[in-house]
């Protein structure tokens, strides 16, 4: 049993080691006494390690390896970056047509504003229905804005409330609807 | 097999050390060795078959050492035994040179005491 244990440590090492002295290792093994099979046991794992990581010069492999990847990484980032930036040179229309995508995707204030002095508008007050309305939404009431809607048409716009705290002053708010295919909305102050 | 420098090797390393020393007086077999390197030591450094055969492998490859013929057709077939060359023998000598230098400077600098018997 201990001997076939032995063996199988010597059987681990490296092809070249084992060929030439695994054979003179088990024959020590066998003229080893009792006391002795510990120290050949620690020996020779301590060996297997030493030959595998060592001798072998398997670590080598392993760094080839590691600096391939890296390599192979590296080359593909280039390329991917040199193809792009010809890309980008093939095509002097690319640019234009990014910048109008970016243009058409932006918010209304972000469109409007350079233009526009003072803008975006910041009422001096929010009607109180519109902040009810928010209420309500935020709140999860399916039915507040078909409710608002009705309302509005009813009753007709621009809505109208009172101002808080200016007896002379109402607050105006224009209604506008848009619907599924609105991806922006603005006005315009003449 | 071309010889490296002797300079390059030294100094030896302690296993490297005993090994040539045990094969000086005459080829031995690894176990033989081990037996000699220990006998050296008075007990206190044991080879094990690894630690003996990296460093024989070693010891060849630089020249110190050669594969030598069996003693007799009897011998176990699984025993070689092994040599000392002339350049493996100029190596030991300047390492033991090497060795005396030290032991020299020791000497100088530490005071001459006589090592403690235990009782």
């Amino acid at each position: 049993m201990m001997r076939n244990l032995y063996r199988f440590l010597v059987f681990l090492h490296p092809y070249a080691f084992k060929e030439r002295f695994g054979e003179e290792m088990l024959w020590i093994y066998d003229e080893s006494t009792k006391g002795e099979l510990s120290h050949l046991f620690l020996d020779a794992f301590i060996s297997l390690i030493r030959q595998w990581l060592l001798r072998s010069r398997i670590w080598r492999f392993g760094v080839g390896a590691f600096v391939s990847a890296l390599l192979l990484l590296s080359c593909g980032y280039s390329l991917q970056v040199a193809l792009a930036s010809a890309f980008r040179r093939g095509n002097p229309g690319h640019y234009a047509e990014l910048r109008q995508r970016r243009i058409q995707n932006r918010p209304v204030s972000a469109t409007i504003a350079p233009t526009y002095k003072g803008w975006p508008i910041q009422p001096a007050q929010t009607s109180p229905r519109i902040t009810a309305l928010k209420q309500r939404l935020t709140s999860g009431d399916r039915h507040a804005l078909e409710q608002f809607w009705e309302n509005a048409a009813k009753i007709g716009t621009p809505l109208l409330d009172p101002a808080r705290n200016r007896a002379n002053d109402v607050v105006v708010t224009f209604l506008w609807r848009g619907n599924k295919e609105t991806k922006s909305s603005g006005y315009e102050r003449l | 097999m071309a010889h490296e420098e002797l300079g390059n090797l030294l100094p030896l390393s302690p296993a490297a050390l005993h090994i040539l020393l045990s094969l000086a007086a005459e080829d031995l077999h690894g176990y033989g060795i081990m037996q000699e390197v220990e006998r050296q030591s008075a007990g206190q450094y044991k080879l094990g078959p690894g630690t003996l055969y990296d460093n024989l492998d070693r010891l060849m490859q630089s020249g110190l050492v050669k594969e030598a013929h069996k003693a007799s057709e009897k011998d176990d077939p699984r025993r070689r035994y092994y040599r000392l060359t002339a350049f493996g023998r100029r190596v030991l000598a300047a390492d033991i040179e090497r060795l005396k230098a030290v032991i020299r400077d020791a000497r100088r600098h530490l005071p001459h005491r006589e090592p403690s018997k235990s009782s």
